[in-house]
């Protein structure tokens, strides 16, 4: 037999830590994968609705509505120019 | 009593590394089921409600944590556990899992079941069970197990936590009722516990462990559960007069405490041996059967209650 031939042979007890690890491996992702889910999930039902809110429904007080050139409100506010 | 001379290198770390299942083992699951099922009953006799989906997550965040606190405690006493025939088969003594693998295991779910729970559900109830950990590993495995044979009377508060969890996840609070599920489990932890000692004795003699029948004899540990099931069974009435607790609990409390009384006193006059033993080992396993059914019929109470609205 040769030297390389050797360093590739695998035993029993290598074959079982093989197939150990690999399962740990599987479980370790399936344990990530499940917390991932389940922190999803709860961002979801923590923020209800507004998790889909992007903003298009922010509501501006006058005084920012005057900067940013709005009559009504800079009128309302008292901060026209 | 033994001198425990063990220590982490007694076992070798083992050459295969730990399977799945040795992990799953190390969690303790079936004590993992009684957690879970008293911390549900806490949460659904809870007034108020919880977002299923939290409560899903709040059961399991409560479970790994009890879990976790299982890999420490088998991290703790893999010397003892190595001597007892009970406990000699454990992942750590029978050299499936090194020590310091359930330690790192025990120390990360401890800390993400915390997290977990105190984030997603609220701080009250990881707080609650952060203490719930820390006082079955630190006070009663590292500190009372091995110094006292009120052990498992103190310690026993560490698995009376979980109803208490549950009841805080929903109102994010303690509450008088919350404190009597507690003191229910808190009362039959001894009882329960003396009942195995009584006819495993030999076994935490040879460990060390100084439990009740070892240290004060086997008649002063019958006394004692007598005493203590006296104690326990009018307190498991007592959520029918603070009205947790319904018709179908009272009649599911008298009745099994009658028998738990009744069985009570069979080991209080048993004498030793095996007809004791016999007597003992009758109790253990009723009073299992007890609290399942004590929980049992406050968790259909309240969804029934939930249910009908």
């Amino acid at each position: 037999m040769t030297k390389g031939m050797a360093q590739h042979e695998t035993t029993p007890d290598m074959t079982e830590r093989l197939r150990r690890q690999k399962a740990r491996s599987i479980a370790i992702g399936l344990g990530l994968g499940l917390l991932v889910i389940l922190f999803y999930a709860a961002t979801i039902v923590r923020l209800g609705p507004n998790a889909l809110n992007k903003g298009s429904t922010r509501t501006v007080s006058p005084a920012a509505s005057a900067v940013i050139g709005d009559p009504a409100a800079c009128k309302k506010a008292g901060t026209c120019p | 009593m033994a001198d425990v001379s063990y220590s982490s290198d007694t076992v070798h770390a083992p050459a295969l590394g730990g399977g799945v299942s040795d992990y799953v083992e190390l969690l303790k699951p079936r004590v993992m089921s009684l957690v879970v099922f008293t911390a549900l009953t806490g949460m659904v006799a809870a007034p108020g409600g919880l977002h299923p989906v939290l409560a899903v997550i709040g059961l399991l965040a409560i479970a790994v944590g009890a879990g976790a606190s299982g890999a420490l405690n088998m991290w703790w006493d893999r010397d003892i556990d190595a001597i007892m025939q009970r406990t000699r088969r454990r992942p750590i003594p029978d050299g499936r899992i090194a020590a310091d693998e359930a330690l790192t295991f025990g120390l990360f779910l401890s800390g993400l079941s915390v997290m977990t729970l105190g984030l997603i559900v609220n701080w009250v109830a990881g707080g609650l069970l952060a203490l719930t950990i820390a006082f079955y590993v630190v006070v009663y495995s590292m500190w009372l197990k091995r110094s006292t044979p009120q052990n498992i009377v103190i310690g026993g508060a560490a698995g009376a936590f979980p109803p208490m969890i549950g009841w805080a996840a929903v109102t994010g609070g303690v509450s008088l009722d919350s404190v009597i599920l507690f003191l229910i489990i808190f009362m039959w932890t001894p009882p329960h516990f003396w009942a195995l000692a009584l006819y495993k004795s030999s076994d935490y003699e040879a460990a060390g462990v100084p439990m009740l029948p070892v240290v004060a004899g086997e008649r002063e540990t019958r006394r004692q559960i007598l005493i203590y099931s006296f104690i326990l069974v009018p307190l498991a009435f007592t959520p029918v007069l603070t009205g947790l607790g319904g018709m179908a609990y009272a009649i599911v409390s008298s009745a099994l405490g009658v028998a738990f009384i009744t069985l009570a006193v069979q080991v209080w006059r048993a004498p030793s041996g095996s007809l004791g033993d016999r007597a003992a080992k009758r109790l253990f396993l009723f009073s299992i059967l007890y609290l399942f059914g004590l929980f049992g019929a406050l968790l259909a109470e309240h969804t029934v209650r939930h249910v009908i609205g």
